[in-house]
């Protein structure tokens, strides 16, 4: 006999659950949590190589970074003294909260203000797992083209920061800052955005004070 | 790779909720999905195979029923919706760009069929 069974569950409700008790680790611990996404390439260690400099004497910081393979990132970071956890995927295109969580295992959350993730390179995937965040932070870079948000609408509606990376290439590209903010806008009118260069240095102050002030918001 | 997560994630659901009902087999998987979310049809199908491939979900017949991107402008309070393709959020009314996402992020199983 045939039955049908009423559900009326989220696809994801595993990964929902893990990232709500994520959550009230941080919550608990009073950590600020940052996922960061882009594409590979975008700059995503670069810009959290330049904001360790800028916030690590203010802030104890860690970094999760999450590659598919190879321990590069991790080897990075650590070489600024700042804390970090590689994950690797081995296949998997973007971090979930599972994943986090064993990575997190690995650091007493108690003595840290800040963690951020780097997540896999990929503009797809990572916007649809949640990690028990604070904030979601994306990073597109110029040579990228300023017509991504129509591409990958969710990226942009998940987040709600965009770092607009390598602005020292604005001269030898077309990407036009004000039609990218036009799209974004109608897809996420909160959106802030940072115009940036980890080449030259342009714009990371103002990046690292506004995620300061909300590390402060959330941990004093 | 993304619709493998998903399709594992989906199995997830589907076995949680045969086995409560003791199931023998599962015939049909609904999801509603949004068309916020990028997801193929035809992979979700395929993915769903692979995965369910030697239990009783084995050769479900996954049905998805999209769910349009619909939003409300926040200027004059008219609804309407915004095609997908060109994602043009733009009141047709008043003409502001200050929506207020009403449906199009779904993501769920809505019911199985099961014998």
């Amino acid at each position: 006999m045939v039955q049908i069974v009423n559900i009326k569950e989220p696809i994801l409700a595993e990964n929902i659950a893990s990232s709500k008790e994520l959550e009230s680790a941080f919550e608990k611990n009073k950590v600020f949590v940052l996922n960061l996404m882009a594409s590979p390439g975008a700059g995503k260690t670069s810009l959290i190589l330049q904001t360790l400099e800028r916030l690590k004497n203010r802030f104890k910081l860690a970094v999760i970074e999450g590659d598919i393979t190879s321990q590069v990132d991790a080897e990075l970071i650590e070489n600024t003294g700042v804390d970090s956890v590689q994950i690797n995927t081995h296949g998997a295109c973007h971090l979930d909260a599972k994943m986090v969580g064993r990575a997190i295992d690995h650091l007493d959350l108690a003595q840290y203000d800040c963690l951020i993730v780097e997540n896999i390179g990929n503009l797809v995937c990572p916007a649809e797992f949640t990690m028990g965040e604070s904030a979601r932070a994306m990073i597109l870079s110029v040579p990228e083209g300023h017509d991504k948000p129509l591409k990958y609408p969710l990226m942009f509606t998940e987040t709600m920061a965009c770092i607009v990376n390598k602005v020292d290439l604005l001269p030898y590209t077309n990407f036009d800052i004000d039609a990218m903010k036009k799209t974004v806008s109608s897809l996420n009118p909160d959106m802030e955005y940072f115009p940036v260069s980890c080449q030259t240095g342009e714009g990371l102050d103002k990046w690292a004070e506004w995620l300061g002030e909300k590390i402060e918001q959330k941990c004093k | 790779m993304h619709e493998l997560s998903v399709v594992q994630g989906i199995y997830q659901v589907v076995m949680q909720h045969a086995t409560t009902n003791n199931a023998k087999k599962v015939k049909t998987v609904n999801l509603r999905i949004g068309e916020l979310t990028d997801l193929m049809d035809e992979w979700i199908q395929r993915y769903f195979e692979f995965v369910a491939e030697k239990g009783i979900a084995s050769g479900a017949k996954i049905n998805v029923k999209r769910v349009p991107i619909t939003v409300k402008c926040k200027a004059c309070g008219k609804e309407h919706q915004v095609n997908k393709q060109d994602l043009n959020f733009n009141c047709p009314d008043c003409g502001e760009d200050k929506p207020e996402l009403l449906a199009g992020r779904e993501f769920t199983v809505e019911s199985i069929e099961i014998e």
